[in-house]
């Protein structure tokens, strides 16, 4: 009788074991941005999922991540920068089934298009705000007519995004004047040298409408922030435009406005590619690929932007912040 | 012993938890969430000075998730939401419709921006949409109203739509024709309306299930200047 009953208490533990949640957990840096990303992703999937937050620090090594992995068992990975999408990749390289074919969902890296380029098991959301979404919505409550736009770039690491954003500009009838910074080099010192020849004078040019600064601690560096980007933006009284909210900060004086990430948002455009992985286990991540950010915090320095000669529409700035 | 002071007290403390009894009845709540291009700000000042909802407390919500989870931890007696909502929340009723130049029903718009994605292939493509419903219901709601798609995408507003279908972060956008028209002067890059949903009724003022008819008679009393506030023309009984 007693092994009866134990019996039918086994059967139902297992069976509540079979039905408990599934497991996803997240890897990521601890400070604010990363903390508001983890929280929102949690809330979108946390009544259908089991969710597991872990921070790593710039000490952490992989084996902290892959002994956190292989407790937890998760069914799916949230990858919260590049150090987490480094570990989860050479994981993905362990010789077992489940470490060959765990999924992740990477976000808040750089470069990740390039850097899940052919991944199978990673897809993503890339960190940059692109620059379609910057300068539509810039265009939108500005009068003056912006038809040519300025950016300086480094071939070798955004070829690709300069071809894209172009093809993508011209459809809102947008020309981009695409500078490759590595013109006599790839070194930093190469760099600045172009930069320091050329940013000035393009910024100058007659056709000049709009500068597009691409956040690359490369192309901005302590040697030339001051004295060639901010020196150019002041001195033309041109627009420029970034994705970094301190840029347009009225106590910086650089940009006219920036179109930073929504980290809420961004939370929410990650649980729904967890959601597609979790809806279907054969689905491959490199189906869902690396997509574009989408939802952006807008910025805007009204200090100097009415001293550059533009004029705004103040109907059409419900959604945009004036920086102070 | 009954000194005047203590007769004071007495009768303040009455009139204190009568007071506080009165502030807890009275505060009915009413949230509210509905995609549309008048900013939140707008909408909340347009009902909160609507003298039918006088003690009401109202709440307009910017984003369906946080709407949703609002929703989880106490339920309100009053929404404003749209119309497919109450398919899915059976602890509502419609009890009021908001309707636009004559008509309490339109049709969502499908839009493509390559030629390549044309109504035939809207079961290969993936679809973007701003987020009404919540997960499950959004997909339930565009495979029966709009058909079958590969993958939904929900966005949170709709700002995000035409980047989504632009930037190729999906293949179509499903949008309300004035929603699409305010975004055409923001975006002017060319799109081509492939198809468009079945009859979908406008917002409607929803009650919980359980309250009387004199409240629900009140909420009629919206004033034209609210419903304007609201990006409607007229309010009418859901019969």
């Amino acid at each position: 009788m007693i092994q009866k009953y134990t019996l039918v208490l086994f059967m139902l533990l297992a069976l509540q074991l079979s039905v408990s949640a599934e497991k996803i957990l997240i890897f990521r840096q601890a400070s604010a941005n990363f903390e508001e990303v983890a929280k929102s992703v949690s809330g979108e999937i946390g009544e259908d999922f089991d969710v597991v937050d872990h921070v790593l620090t710039k000490e952490s090594k992989y084996k902290e991540f892959a002994d956190k992995v292989r407790k937890e068992k998760p069914s799916l990975l949230v990858l919260l920068d590049n150090q987490a999408v480094d570990f989860a990749k050479k994981f993905n390289q362990e010789k077992d089934e489940y470490a060959k074919n765990l999924r992740g969902v990477a976000a808040m890296g750089l470069n990740l298009r390039k850097e899940l380029e052919e991944n199978p098991n990673i897809c993503g959301i890339e960190y940059e705000v692109p620059a379609y979404t910057m300068i539509t919505q810039f265009r939108y409550f500005v009068t003056d007519d912006i038809k040519n736009v300025l950016v300086f770039y480094r071939e070798s690491q955004h070829g690709e995004m300069i071809k894209v954003a172009t093809e993508q500009l011209a459809k809102e009838g947008i020309n981009i004047k695409a500078m490759n910074a590595e013109e006599y080099g790839t070194t930093n010192k190469e760099v600045n040298f172009y930069l320091q020849r050329n940013v000035l004078r393009e910024v100058y040019k007659k056709d000049t409408d709009l500068v597009w600064v691409i956040s690359d601690s490369v192309l901005l560096n302590s040697n030339n922030f001051a004295e060639v980007w901010v020196s150019a933006a002041r001195r033309n009284k041109k627009p420029f435009i970034a994705g970094i909210k301190a840029f347009s900060g009225i106590d910086m004086g650089f940009c006219v406005y920036s179109a930073a990430p929504n980290h809420t948002d961004l939370g929410n455009q990650i649980a729904e590619q967890v959601f597609t992985l979790m809806d279907d286990e054969e689905m491959k991540a490199d189906e869902v690929g690396v997509e574009y950010i989408l939802s952006v915090i807008k910025g805007v320095n009204m200090d100097i932007l009415p001293t550059y000669g533009l004029d705004v529409d103040k109907e059409k700035m419900a959604d945009v912040k004036v920086n102070e | 012993m009954n000194t005047p002071i203590n007769k004071r007290l007495k009768w303040g403390i009455l009139l204190f938890s009568l007071l506080s009894i009165i502030g807890v009845q009275a505060a009915e709540k009413m949230q509210v969430y509905t995609t549309s291009t008048i900013p939140v700000k707008e909408r909340e000042k347009a009902l909160k000075s609507d003298s039918s909802l006088q003690g009401t407390e109202v709440t307009v919500f910017g984003k369906f998730s946080e709407f949703a989870s609002s929703l989880k931890s106490s339920k309100p007696k009053y929404l404003i939401v749209p119309s497919a909502f109450v398919e899915y929340n059976k602890d509502y009723k419609a009890v009021y419709q908001f309707a636009k130049g004559g008509q309490t029903h339109f049709k969502f718009i499908v839009l493509s921006a390559k030629d390549e994605w044309k109504k035939d292939n809207q079961a290969k493509g993936s679809v973007g949409i701003v987020d009404e419903l919540g997960r499950k219901q959004t997909s339930s709601f565009i495979k029966a109203q709009v058909g079958k798609f590969k993958r939904v995408k929900r966005v949170t507003k709709t700002d995000d739509l035409m980047p989504l279908l632009v930037l190729e972060n999906a293949n179509y956008i499903i949008i309300r024709p004035e929603n699409y028209e305010i975004l055409k002067a923001k975006f002017t890059a060319k799109t081509n309306q492939v198809g468009e949903s079945k009859s979908i009724g406008h917002p409607v003022i929803c009650v919980l299930n359980g309250t009387s008819d004199a409240e629900i008679e009140k909420l009629g009393k919206m004033s034209p200047a609210t419903i304007k506030g609201l990006g409607f023309d007229e309010l009418r009984k859901v019969q």
